[in-house]
């Protein structure tokens, strides 16, 4: 391996890390995020942690997984120096976050996949073929089957038995067989999390100024770059009491900028470049309404944490079949109505649409947020881009521009308003 | 009425249909000439031409028996005999018209490929006959792109999207895709009123197998070196497939066959000896886009095979019915719709590579043009294990990327005529 190689992959997570560093000096907790989501790309940390379940993206329900491993291991994509390692290996037109996750895989400066089973959901093309290569490679792979279509028994039966029949395999090879004490133990720790990241995010948003948009989307991503949520919850806790303390400490002027939802591709740490222009051009990032945001919000019934193993299982299918964002869908119902309710809790000045070059399953589904969006009198901004950094400047102009457009229309907004 | 023409043309609406029809026929009927005007042409091919002339040149609806419904269907894994059985008939809607495609273009994102594009475009356009007609749609989601087919299909038609499982190894899977098609068949019943019975079932399958027949004669005859029938001339038959009756494709299969066996009794063979043996894989040639082997053959290579899901992938297997019963016939079905189906839709498509290396070594091929639909990953995903095993075998491979449109045919033309060259060069 050439020691650039992997310099380049560790100077881009640096460098994300150094921005939000020095850009949210004043909370002291967030050092642990930011540890937290740079230690993943540390050589060292990397020949060591050897992980017994690598989980590759988003889309496989948190509270099962924690029933049957401990640690497991994130693969969401987000870096160019992975992407870049597996060009060779994927189709010209395979989107970035395939290419990352395969190159975090299959690469030749680490091996995370010596004594670990990979764990995914068939989701897209990408997915099945990523699979088949990793097979190919001698790795070993389990993978999950989502229906596509429906929610009816059928469905949803189908997805509770392939939970199962994972489970089996999965704790074959972790000895953590699934049992419903477990299973109720994961859930109870997925719902504290969850409730957590909702404090965190109630209190980002009223603590503007404080934390930016980019450090508040690290934030609730360390939730899958953590050794465990309890741990991440714990971490969380802290962070909202320190935003409290500074809150009550300090007079923050709330700077008066359009605030804009993101939506679509997931940006993953490293990949911070959309959120960063946004901030750049003056804008307020008010909540991301993607898969990762979406599978964190994902909650289950009250009485979930007293079911037995066979309900709660089906419970969690059936939430997940519902609700799931991924484009492993006809319809992409879960993302929409998370938009929904996104759009009614923030109100936001206008939408960013960020869609990762080739992941055309959320470009079928824009015709349909546009349309909502449009009812309501939000702008819709469609910002297509990969894991390279040399459309930056393009992109800055755009968003400007973007920005600019949002700020007149609140500020004609206002003088209607005064008129009236 | 109106004297202004613009106005007797009704609204612009309708005028854009009636533009839409004719630059599709016209498109359709260049090509349709061109497939007539290669050399060598058996007579008993007229029939399928006039096919594909009744539905795109004609604007026909499906060469059928009337008061037949039909049933629209995309890729290979929707079993014909199941719609036959519910006294329905299937048409294979995959859409491979280029002025379909421009309407597709402004509806279907910019990366979607070009065949769902150009499904998009009919539906959006509502001309085409044979897609009105359809009384439902089954999407099998197969990829990225039928899947979002499926929904929005499903917002406009009654319409069945059919789960096919990534793996076909385990029972579970197979188990999962019977359970597909029985949900399937329901609604099958619902529109036509007929259950599925074994009888009906068993009968279906009768017909199918009897066009199964004739097809393995015609591929028999294919094998022959050198070649009884142009490449073109067999995709054109092959295509009929999908807009037929299926007991009228075997009759006029038959004839085609019993022409070609007269043919190689009187010596009367379709290209020479030499010319370099090609075969085809990748995405789906669906008629009009006939671009790429009529290259091939104008370019002087002899198109010999073709394993691409327009051509015999989904009607050469016959279900091996083990169990004589309604249950046994739809699990044959659903064993026959996946297994031994190359489709790369499946994690697991080793299988697709040990087909090609039969079929190089039946057909006798020296060169594999591996068609790649813009934006179609599935298919380019397996390019690169192919090249490898081609490698190892010494057959030369080469990758076209193409779209709907004939703005590439110049560039595609220099490829094809290098490669044929390559392959002439290397035999000396």
């Amino acid at each position: 391996m050439k020691s650039t190689e992997h310099d380049a992959f560790f100077k881009e997570a640096q460098e994300t890390a150094g921005r939000i560093a020095a850009e949210n000096g004043r909370l002291k907790e967030l050092e642990w995020f930011l540890d937290t989501a740079l230690v993943r790309f540390y050589d060292k940390y990397l020949r060591n942690r050897n992980p017994q379940v690598i989980v590759l993206g988003d889309d496989i329900p948190a509270e099962w997984l924690y029933a049957v491993c401990d640690r497991p291991f994130y693969v969401l994509g987000g870096s160019l120096g992975t992407a870049h390692w597996a060009d060779e290996l994927t189709p010209r037109d395979t989107d970035p976050f395939s290419r990352s996750c395969l190159g975090w895989l299959m690469n030749p400066s680490f091996d995370l996949t010596k004594d670990a089973l990979i764990v995914t959901a068939v989701s897209s093309d990408s997915r099945r073929k990523l699979i088949s290569l990793l097979r190919g490679a001698g790795k070993k792979v389990a993978a999950l089957d989502i229906p596509p279509a429906g929610l009816t028994g059928g469905a949803v039966g189908c997805y509770r038995d392939q939970l199962a029949a994972l489970a089996e395999t999965v704790g074959r090879h972790t000895g953590k067989r699934l049992t419903g004490s477990r299973l109720r133990r994961a859930v109870r720790r997925m719902d504290r999390a969850r409730r957590m990241r909702q404090r965190f995010l109630a209190a980002a948003e009223g603590a503007d100024g404080l934390i930016t948009g980019e450090a508040a989307l690290l934030v609730g991503q360390c939730l899958y770059f953590a050794e465990a949520p309890d741990e991440w919850t714990a971490h969380v806790a802290r962070l909202c009491a320190e935003l409290k303390a500074l809150s009550g400490r300090f007079a923050f002027p709330k700077k008066d900028r359009p605030t804009v939802l993101l939506l679509g591709s997931p940006a993953v740490f490293p990949n911070y470049k959309v959120p960063q222009l946004i901030s750049a051009a003056g804008m307020r990032l008010a909540a991301a309404a993607d898969s990762l945001s979406l599978e964190a919000d994902l909650a289950l019934p009250k009485d979930a944490g007293r079911l037995s193993l066979d309900r709660l299982l089906s419970h969690i299918a059936r939430v997940h079949l519902q609700t799931t964002s991924t484009g492993a869908r006809v319809s992409n119902d879960g993302l929409y109505s998370y938009f929904r309710y996104l759009k009614e809790r923030y109100r936001p000045d206008g939408i960013v649409c960020h869609i990762l070059k080739g992941q055309i399953e959320f470009d079928f589904e824009l015709p349909r947020i546009e349309k909502a969006a449009e009812q309501a009198g939000i702008p819709v901004f469609r910002l297509e881009t990969d894991y390279q950094y040399q459309d930056m400047e393009q992109l800055r102009i755009r968003m400007e521009a973007f920005g600019e457009m949002l700020a007149q229309r609140n500020l004609s907004g206002r003088s209607h308003k005064k008129t009236a | 009425m109106s004297d202004d023409p613009v106005r007797r043309q009704g609204p612009p609406e309708e005028r854009r249909r009636q533009r839409f029809i004719s630059k599709s026929s016209a498109v359709s009927l260049k090509y349709l000439r061109r497939v007539e005007e290669l050399p060598h042409m058996p007579e008993a091919l007229t029939p399928f031409l006039h096919i594909l002339g009744h539905v795109f040149v004609e604007q026909g609806g499906a060469v059928k028996p009337e008061h037949i419904p039909t049933v629209g269907t995309y890729c290979v894994m929707v079993p014909p005999e199941l719609i036959y059985a519910a006294g329905a008939m299937p048409v294979k809607l995959c859409g491979g018209s280029y002025t379909a495609f421009n309407i597709g273009d402004d509806v279907a994102p910019r990366d979607a490929c070009p065949l769902v594009k150009a499904v998009m475009g009919f539906e959006t356009v509502g001309a085409a006959p044979v897609y009105r007609e359809c009384a439902m749609i089954a999407v099998p989601v197969t990829c990225d792109c039928k899947k979002k087919l499926a929904g929005y299909l499903g917002e406009r038609r009654p319409t069945v999207a059919l789960h096919v499982p990534s793996g076909r190894d385990r029972d579970e899977d197979m188990e999962r895709f019977v359970e597909e098609l029985y949900a399937f068949g329901a609604k099958l019943t619902e529109l036509t009123g007929a259950p599925l019975s074994y009888e009906r079932l068993s009968w279906a399958c009768g017909l199918t197998a009897a066009a199964q027949y004739e097809l393995s004669r015609f591929i028999t005859l294919r094998r022959k070196a050198p070649l009884v029938i142009k490449g073109t001339h067999y995709m054109a038959a092959m295509n009929a497939m999908s807009y037929t009756h299926i007991s009228l494709w075997t009759r006029h299969m038959r004839a085609l066959c019993d022409e070609l066996e007269q043919r190689i009794r009187n010596g009367e063979m379709a290209s020479k000896e030499n010319r370099p043996r090609i075969l085809v894989t990748g995405s789906p040639i669906v008629f009009p886009n006939f671009k790429l082997p009529l290259l091939i053959e104008e370019m002087g290579g002899a198109l010999v095979a073709d394993e691409t899901c327009m051509g015999e992938r989904g009607a050469y297997d016959p279900p091996a019915i083990v169990d004589q019963s309604t249950d046994g016939i739809l699990r044959a079905l659903a064993n026959r719709s996946t297994r031994p189906c190359t489709c790369p839709t499946f994690v697991d498509n080793k299988r697709r590579l040990y087909r090609i290396r039969q079929m190089i070594e039946d057909y006798r091929v020296e060169g594999v043009i591996y068609h790649v639909l813009r934006g179609c990953l599935v298919y380019d995903y397996e390019y690169r294990a192919m090249e490898e095993e081609l490698g190892k075998l010494g057959v030369p491979i080469i990758r076209v990327e193409s779209d709907y449109n004939e703005e590439d045919v110049e560039q595609l033309r220099i490829r094809i005529e290098a490669f044929v060259e390559l392959i002439k060069y290397g035999k000396r």
